[in-house]
């Protein structure tokens, strides 16, 4: 349970500079570390949306094709290639985060200072089908253009067998089950966005991956379809959603929304093994939640961080990710949270990983006002290292040292299930001359055989 | 002596269970509440009604309605500062006061409370997935809801809006094609029976008649259905509950039927300007 600090919004910057991070960022748990896991850019104000979704597609760019029902007819306008590389650069702003701290000299305490780091990347996941022909089937083509290196139809049907029909006899290899999963879309009259390789476009431009596709329209729902995702999915799938919005944290309405455990000290022996410990941390907590669950891993503004796992995305790169009210005149400039007069832009990072079962339904969503800033932040603490004889608080300090260590592996385990045993062991070999804390209870041996 | 104490009065069983909801919600499932907000919420809210009490002269047993509005407050509405609960509990219980017919109030407080701060305060919101939408939780809560609905003789409003609720979402699930498994969870969401059991469930702002119930119960289903279908509006139950409130009054001259008491024999003080109100 954390409890809120609840300065009003505009002493929230003074705080940051008040509370200053003092200690070394030291790495980031980002979505490399899935090899198979969608990636999707929301951004939201009001009825105003713009989705960009990135394919991490690994097969023949020929059978590379995907649906995704949209609410309106989208014209040759309102659909864009983007860049991967934004995919990486917010994917690494606001990753869950490690940070270290060293023990002063308990002889002679000292100052610290912070510093910043750049960024990894890479994303994934696939719906893929084939292309070709024309037929009617109560379909209707609505619209039909390339943008980039995608030959793209909007499609409206007037039912799902029609549909599932039409993609068939032109070249798409539509999973079984897709007539069920449809059905409910065309009867909402929504319309089904199609891409496709165009080979030829691709081919021109030498690039040997996919760009992420992004489309803008207005809608009431705030929401992302994932049933059809599911059609061909082998078994859990694993999603991040960055929500950019003007307000507030966004969560889900539909499916409960927690926060990641964040601001735990773990061991220091960690610092090797960050990523295993964001994936068993990820898989415990999944596990605990029944896989039920939307996690929230980061909530920002976009205009500062602290610390910081990547510099914050500049002007033009939010308008690369479809931030509308972002105006990219000094688009070198980056954002600040109160200053240049602009709108602010505050990211939500939502991981969830789900199966058929466990999430039924599309995902829905909400804007709250929360503006509590939050990050998935693990505390390693480094021991000081010196000379701890020198001064009478040595003594004092080296025994706060054992049960500190046992503090850190009880965290460690509760948050991955690990054994504590194997973690307290690890722990005696980094640090073999910390003696145990030996204070044995008074009927410890008392009947020993 | 447990069992006396719950028959005497089933708003000691329902304070425990609502309390114990929100113990769980603020210690397991870390709602962005915090400590300072439910206890300015249950501060407010209880002066307010010991204003009331004082200055009308009821009878004292009307803290317990005032604790069950703080709980409903507490559980549902979020909000980015602290000025916001207090002052929305002092609305809702003087709400009871200050909106009546016949002497008798007619907008649910904690739902009245919450409407007008997601209206008109900045800053505040409900966040409807909290519970988690999981089959089990929703039985839990269902099962204790029963628990109280069987107490309450005349929480039958409840059964009644779950029945037409559940009954257009399951027509509008069979309409559009989609699985049963998407039924089930809507049906199932915690936000949703806490809606029905702790809400719309209040006898003191539910028709007298069991055709107006029904006939209401219809009406608030409806609406909660197309807001939250049609226009996209979450929590459309909530403003449902409070746009039918006046409809209530009417129900009752139509179909008349003796007012609920919370107690058989309850003795109520009538104070100087004849208000005689049961909170």
């Amino acid at each position: 349970m954390k409890i809120l600090g609840f300065q009003i919004i505009i002493l929230m910057s003074i705080a940051n500079h008040l509370q200053a991070f003092c200690g070394f960022y030291v790495a980031k748990a980002d979505t490399s570390l899935y090899n198979k896991a969608s990636q999707v850019v929301l951004v939201r104000d009001g009825d105003r949306t713009v989705i960009s979704m990135m394919n991490d597609y690994e097969g023949e760019l020929q059978n590379f094709a995907m649906v995704v029902p949209v609410p309106t007819v989208l014209k040759e306008g309102q659909v864009n290639v983007g860049e991967k590389k934004l995919f990486s650069r917010i994917d690494s702003f606001t990753a869950p985060r490690l940070v270290e701290y060293f023990d002063p000299d308990p002889c002679a305490p000292i100052i610290q200072k912070s510093f910043f780091s750049g960024m990894k990347n890479l994303p994934t996941d696939t719906m893929r089908n084939t292309g070709g022909g024309s037929n009617s089937h109560g379909v209707t083509v609505e619209a039909q253009y390339t943008v980039g290196e995608y030959d793209i139809v909007i499609l409206s049907a007037k039912e799902s067998n029609g549909l599932e029909t039409w993609l068939r006899e032109n070249g798409y290899s539509i999973p079984k089950g897709a007539n069920q999963a449809l059905a409910p879309y065309i009867k909402q009259e929504m319309k089904f966005f199609v891409a496709k390789v165009n080979l030829e476009e691709q081919n021109k431009m030498g690039l040997s991956y996919l760009r992420p596709l992004q489309f803008a329209f207005n809608s009431e729902k705030f929401m992302l379809p994932i049933r059809l995702g599911m059609l061909n999915a082998k078994g859990p799938q694993e999603l991040f959603v960055y929500v950019l919005t003007k307000n507030g944290r966004v969560e889900t309405t539909n499916y409960q929304t927690v926060k990641l455990p964040t601001d735990v000290n773990i061991p220091v022996y960690v610092k090797k093994e960050f990523d295993t410990f964001y994936r068993s941390m990820f898989d415990q907590q999944v596990k605990e939640e029944r896989m039920k669950a939307v996690f929230t891993e980061y909530f920002w503004d976009m205009g500062w961080c602290d610390p910081c796992a990547a510099d914050p995305l500049s002007k033009e790169e939010l308008r690369g990710l479809g931030v509308f009210w972002v105006n990219s005149d000094n688009a070198q400039s980056q954002l600040r949270p109160f200053g240049t007069g602009a709108q602010p832009v505050k990211v939500t990072r939502l991981h969830l990983r789900y199966t058929k079962e466990t999430f039924p339904d599309d995902l829905m969503f909400q804007e709250t006002k929360d503006k509590s800033n939050f990050q998935g932040r693990y505390v390693i603490n480094h021991p000081w290292a010196a000379d701890v004889t020198k001064c009478s608080e040595a003594k004092t300090y080296l025994d706060s040292l054992p049960s500190r260590f046992e503090k850190e592996a009880q965290n460690l385990s509760n948050l991955t299930g690990i054994d504590i045993n194997e973690i307290r062991k690890k722990i005696k070999i980094q640090f073999p001359q910390v003696k145990e804390d030996n204070k044995e209870s008074w009927w410890e041996g008392l009947w020993k055989k | 002596m447990i069992h006396t104490i719950l028959k005497s009065d089933i708003r000691i069983f329902q304070i425990i269970v609502m309390s114990l909801l929100l113990g769980t919600g603020v210690f397991v499932y870390d709602f962005t509440l915090n400590y300072q907000q439910v206890a300015l919420t249950f501060i407010a809210g209880i002066l307010s009604q010991i204003f009331w009490i004082h200055h009308l002269g009821l009878n004292k047993s009307s803290l317990l309605s005032a604790v069950i509005t703080c709980l409903g407050l507490a559980l549902l509405l979020r909000a980015n500062s602290l000025w916001v609960h207090p002052l929305v509990s002092v609305i809702a219980i003087s709400s009871k006061f200050w909106f009546q017919v016949s002497k008798k109030h007619f907008f649910n407080p904690s739902a009245f409370g919450i409407v007008l701060a997601l209206l008109f305060f900045p800053n505040t919101w409900l966040s409807p997935g909290q519970w988690g939408s999981t089959t089990s939780s929703g039985i839990w809560l269902a099962a204790i809801g029963c628990l109280i609905a069987s107490r309450a003789k005349r929480i039958d409003i409840s059964w009644l809006y779950l029945f037409f609720y559940l009954g257009g979402l399951f027509i509008r699930n069979l309409y559009l094609g989609y699985e049963i498994e998407i039924f089930w969870h809507s049906a199932s969401s915690g936000s949703l029976l806490l809606f029905a059991f702790f809400m719309i469930s209040d006898p003191k702002t539910s028709p007298d008649h069991i055709f107006g119930k029904i006939i209401l119960a219809l009406i608030i289903a409806t609406l909660s259905l197309f807001m939250q279908y049609y226009l996209y509006i979450t929590n459309g139950h909530i403003y449902a509950l409070i746009g039918t409130s006046f409809f209530v009054p009417l129900l009752n001259k139509w179909i008349q039927a003796e007012s609920f008491k919370w107690r058989n024999n309850e003795d109520f003080r009538v104070s100087n300007n004849h208000l005689n109100v049961h909170s």
